[in-house]
């Protein structure tokens, strides 16, 4: 992931470079993305989701900076195989498999400032700021135990827009999701993933 | 600026609902086992146990209060061979056996109804009007399917009858509880299943022994 983060900036920079002068203009922006995610708390579960989108909406206030407003939502989910649970003391012990889903659903401002701006890409760093929403359920047999609960969200990314037309274009970014929401049940202090997203813009002028 | 935002409220609607329904089909049917012990109970203190031929059974019908022939058999037997294999020598109950074991089954026949929406693998198909009613995009024929499932859940305690006091008050030194869904025809299943639980119960409790 460190990999592709350094990738997409030595390109964004390579780009502002490259592209001095521009008569790109933006102003009101909307963008849907699918979104793959890769879930850092590995405790519950670790297997990377493409089961995920995002929608936003970006006002720019100036040529280089937006504000705005979005969500993006991921669907997490990895089957554990049978074993044997016990508690610290030696108590008690349980054995099962199951189904461990996370569902996430952040809904979030944010601001975006743009580097430079060539003809054709533009690339951008930002953060969004708010709240996240989210589910978490432990399927067994056929029983379900689930949590839900609400968390302050902050999703710093960095991203790039390719322009097609000055209405419409692709966009990709790279961010890292971090949200406070816990769980007593499944012993879940936060939860944080690392998002990448594909997707289009439209932009209206 | 209505017939705007409603399509988009409804877009958002049905965007944020992708979520993922589990293919709970991985799961395995296997009980799920449950033990809790005494902390303080030392079980090489015990040479000898007692467990009758019969199941205790807790279902719907008052009349079904006990297990017994083949089924129950083999349940028990199981339960002396994890017992026997821990070195403990199975005694008659008159003969003063120093733990006690009870096996009981309760089958509960659950009927429910599960509704579903488009999610849930109706992808692409709407209903007639669906095509002539541009802004209900939400709206699709309800559908329901009843199920009717039986859980059974198993519970297996073993009792201090050594060490019982002069009012004959039996402590439990070790319990068992094995849950799951149950056949609704087949007998010879649950058997099945909650001989492998009581199998499972015993090899999560390797302090159990002589």
């Amino acid at each position: 992931m460190k990999k592709l983060i350094i990738l997409l900036y030595i390109s964004a920079f390579g780009v502002c470079s490259i592209n001095a002068q521009t008569d790109w203009h933006l102003k009101d922006m909307g963008i849907l993305n699918w979104q793959i995610a890769t879930p850092l708390n590995t405790d519950y579960l670790k297997e990377t989701s493409l089961a995920g989108g995002s929608l936003e909406y970006r006002r720019f206030i100036k040529p280089t900076m937006s504000v705005g407003i979005g969500f993006s939502w991921n669907s997490f989910e990895q089957y554990i195989s049978p074993r044997v649970y016990e508690k610290p003391d030696g108590s008690q012990a349980l054995y099962t498999d199951f189904i461990h889903q996370v569902y996430t659903l952040p809904i979030y401002l944010n601001a975006h400032y743009y580097f430079g701006g060539g003809e054709k890409m533009k690339p951008y760093a930002g953060i969004g700021l708010g709240a996240q929403y989210s589910e978490q359920d432990a399927y067994y047999n056929i029983f379900v135990t689930e949590e839900k609960n609400w968390g302050f969200v902050a999703r710093p990314e960095v991203g790039l827009l390719y322009r097609f037309t000055n209405y419409f274009g692709l966009h990709g970014n790279v961010g890292f999701n971090y949200a406070t929401n816990k769980s007593d049940a499944f012993k879940i202090d936060n939860l944080k993933h690392v998002y990448y997203s594909i997707g289009i813009y439209w932009n209206q002028y | 600026m209505k017939p705007k935002i409603v399509p988009l409220v409804a877009l958002i609607a049905a965007i944020v609902s992708c979520r993922k329904v589990p293919d709970t089909s991985e799961l395995s049917n296997q009980q799920v086992v449950a033990t809790d012990r005494d902390l303080a109970a030392n079980f090489s203190d015990y040479n000898t146990y007692f467990i009758s031929d019969s199941v205790s059974v807790v279902a719907n019908d008052p009349k079904d209060s006990i297990l017994t022939g083949a089924l129950a058999a083999q349940l028990v037997n199981a339960v002396k061979t994890n017992m026997n294999s821990r070195g403990y020598s199975f005694v008659a109950r008159t003969a003063s056996p120093h733990l006690g074991l009870r096996l009981t089954v309760i089958k509960d026949i659950t009927r429910t109804a599960i509704c579903g929406g488009w999610w849930d693998g109706w992808y692409g198909y709407y209903p007639p009007w669906y095509w002539g009613c541009y802004y209900c995009g939400g709206y699709y024929y309800p559908w329901c399917t009843t199920y009717t499932y039986t859980i059974g859940t198993s519970t297996l305690y073993i009792f201090d009858v050594k060490n019982q006091g002069t009012n004959h008050n039996l402590k439990a030194l070790w319990g068992a509880t094995m849950f799951g869904v149950f056949s609704t025809t087949n007998n010879q299943t649950n058997a099945d299943l909650t001989t492998t639980a009581i199998n499972q119960a015993f090899s999560q409790s390797p302090y159990i022994k002589k």
